[in-house]
């Protein structure tokens, strides 16, 4: 059963910039990586989807209901963690907590002690005087204390150090066991193939590429290191089909290669290779294989 | 599976907040508000000794300028006319304040980034709307009636019986009315601003503006008409003193607030929410 719909959901914005045609499922207990450079569209995308702005053409649903319309009802089952979250100065972070919770029926008090304890968050801080990592943590818990059954994460890790990271993850992860629905937004590549099951990339304000992260990783792409006679020029090797981003270094060269690997062993026999490998990349260096480098500014 | 709390639960969490948020702002606007009203009208005894010098000397000015600064037909024998003269500096005060607070009760959600957590929790945008207004009518209230109990608190103080008491509580009645006006034409005119830290200013230049439309309209014949526009005109303190009573502007006052509301109401449910 899908958790959320998006159909042909699109949102411009003066000068050509947003999201276009986007159409997604994400079933229910998955995790989806949204992923994306800076600036392609996914703060957009999830505003979107929590009914915050107004689609210009499609629709969102979540759970079945379009936020615009259906509004308390959605938000209710919905935990959502800015990219940026703002915390309200001059009071605590339990005084915080404690007015967010309020607007559940539930009490929220016990797992919200219960979170604060896991994420290490000290409820008698003000907000003012909270690091970014701490307020990220305010936010977190916020979206979690009322034990949403879909949890929605705006580049939850960005400005983080790698301890809370590593926490954010544990708690990420224990609800990815509780069987809540996540959608992950990142544009940390090795963030959405450590936790998630599928990943969706967003280019320009339109998703290119949906597909399993493990179908991912076992494409025909490879990351490529050789070490090569100084008086070689490895033309031919660098001429082939499928090469991208080559990098000299020294006697090294390094690139991704996507295509036969047979016409690639035939490539590198015709060179003075000293050394080779060629391992499986990571999943950044596949999406860029297929983004191209260029393609972060969108 | 969690359920949003009740309507009026959300409603008074919301209003409470504004509350929270907003005395300390009350204060600092009221106190010096209620420190010079109370000093203005301790000096009754001797306006009222002094009146005819005074009413002589107002004679020698334009009725024109006099009825742009409110002070027409002044008699300092009574202490409601007495107030009146000086009644437009409070009222502008309580404008400023009651403007401020109405452009900034939904901008600063936005101008702080706290609307993107506070506009996904299980509370519709009407009701978190009319929360804000209810909590500002509440403040801007406060300030009338904190200006009502300095003048009263003080008039008992230095022994000066009011003649016309009614006319005293009409004047802070509209008073009251133009700063709902004010918080509510406020709130308008910032609610579909891309621009949220704006607002204080922009509030300032809609408040000074309205009264300048006001100040204009009476110097100059040919502009008259404006004064329709502003809503100082129909909270005139001298008005007040002629009617003996509420005048029929204070309804023009009310119709204006709860049409400014209901459309900034309307305008921010089809709000985008950037942050």
């Amino acid at each position: 059963m899908s958790t959320i719909t998006l159909e042909h959901l699109t949102k411009l914005y003066p000068g050509g910039r947003g999201v276009r045609d986007l159409d997604l499922v994400v079933e229910r207990g998955e995790v989806l990586g949204f992923i994306g450079p800076n600036g392609a569209g996914k703060s957009t995308t999830i505003r979107t989807m929590l009914g915050l702005i107004a689609p210009t053409a499609g629709c969102a649903r979540i759970l079945g209901l379009d936020a615009r319309v259906a509004g308390p009802a959605v938000w209710a089952r919905v935990g959502y963690l800015p990219s940026e979250p703002r915390l309200y100065d001059g009071m605590t972070v339990g005084a915080i907590l404690e007015y967010l919770g309020r607007f559940f029926e539930t009490d929220t008090s016990a797992r919200r002690r219960v979170l604060a304890e896991m994420v290490e968050l000290d409820l008698s801080r003000r907000a003012e005087d909270l690091s970014i990592g701490n307020k990220k943590k305010v936010a977190l818990v916020a979206a979690l204390q009322h034990t949403p059954e879909v949890l929605i994460l705006d580049e939850p890790t960005s400005g983080l150090d790698p301890l809370i990271q590593a926490r954010f993850f544990e708690v990420i992860q224990e609800e990815r066991a509780r069987g809540t629905t996540v959608f992950f937004s990142s544009h940390v590549l090795s963030e959405v193939e450590r936790l998630c099951d599928r990943v969706a990339i967003l280019r320009d304000g339109a998703i290119v590429e949906l597909a399993r992260v493990v179908d991912l990783q076992a494409r025909q792409v490879k990351r490529v290191r050789v070490r090569l006679d100084p008086a070689d020029a490895a033309a031919d090797l660098l001429a082939l089909a499928g090469v991208r981003d080559p990098v000299r270094d020294g006697e090294g060269l390094s690139f991704v290669y996507r295509g036969d690997v047979k016409r690639l062993l035939g490539a590198l026999a015709g060179v003075a290779v000293i050394d080779a490998t060629i391992e499986e990349p990571s999943l950044e260096e596949i999406v860029l294989s297929h983004y191209g480098k260029g393609g972060g500014d969108g | 599976m969690a359920e949003p709390a009740s309507v009026g639960a959300a409603f008074m969490n919301v209003f409470r907040r504004e509350l929270g948020f907003a005395w300390r702002s009350l204060l600092v606007w009221l106190i010096p508000g209620m420190a010079m009203i109370g000093l203005t009208v301790s000096m009754q005894p001797e306006m009222s000794k002094e009146g005819s010098l005074f009413a002589a000397k107002l004679d020698m000015v334009p009725k024109e300028v006099l009825v742009a600064f409110g002070v027409q037909g002044a008699d300092f024998g009574d202490p409601a006319s007495t107030l009146a003269t000086n009644f437009t500096i409070y009222e502008l005060i309580g404008a400023a304040f009651a403007g401020i607070l109405g452009a900034t009760v939904l901008a600063k959600e936005e101008a702080f980034g706290t609307g993107e957590m506070l506009y996904t929790m299980p509370v519709s945008r009407r009701t978190i709307v009319l929360a804000k207004v209810a909590a500002g009518l509440v403040l801007v209230g406060l300030f009338a009636l904190g200006l009502a109990g300095a003048t009263l608190g003080t008039f008992a103080a230095i022994g000066v019986t009011l003649i016309r008491p009614a006319v005293v509580a009409a004047m802070f009645a509209v008073a009251g009315a133009l700063f709902a006006t004010m918080f509510a034409l406020g709130m308008l005119i910032t609610v579909r601003s891309s621009r949220p830290r704006n607002a204080t200013s922009t509030a300032l230049g809609l408040i000074f503006g309205l009264y300048g439309i006001n100040v204009v309209g009476a110097l100059n014949d040919s502009l008259a008409g404006l004064r329709a526009l502003s809503p100082f005109r129909y909270a005139e303190a001298a008005q007040v003193v002629k009617a003996g009573g509420l005048p029929g502007g204070t309804l023009v006052l009310m119709v204006v607030a709860l049409a400014a509301i209901a459309a900034a109401c309307l305008l921010f449910e089809r709000k985008d929410i950037h942050a």
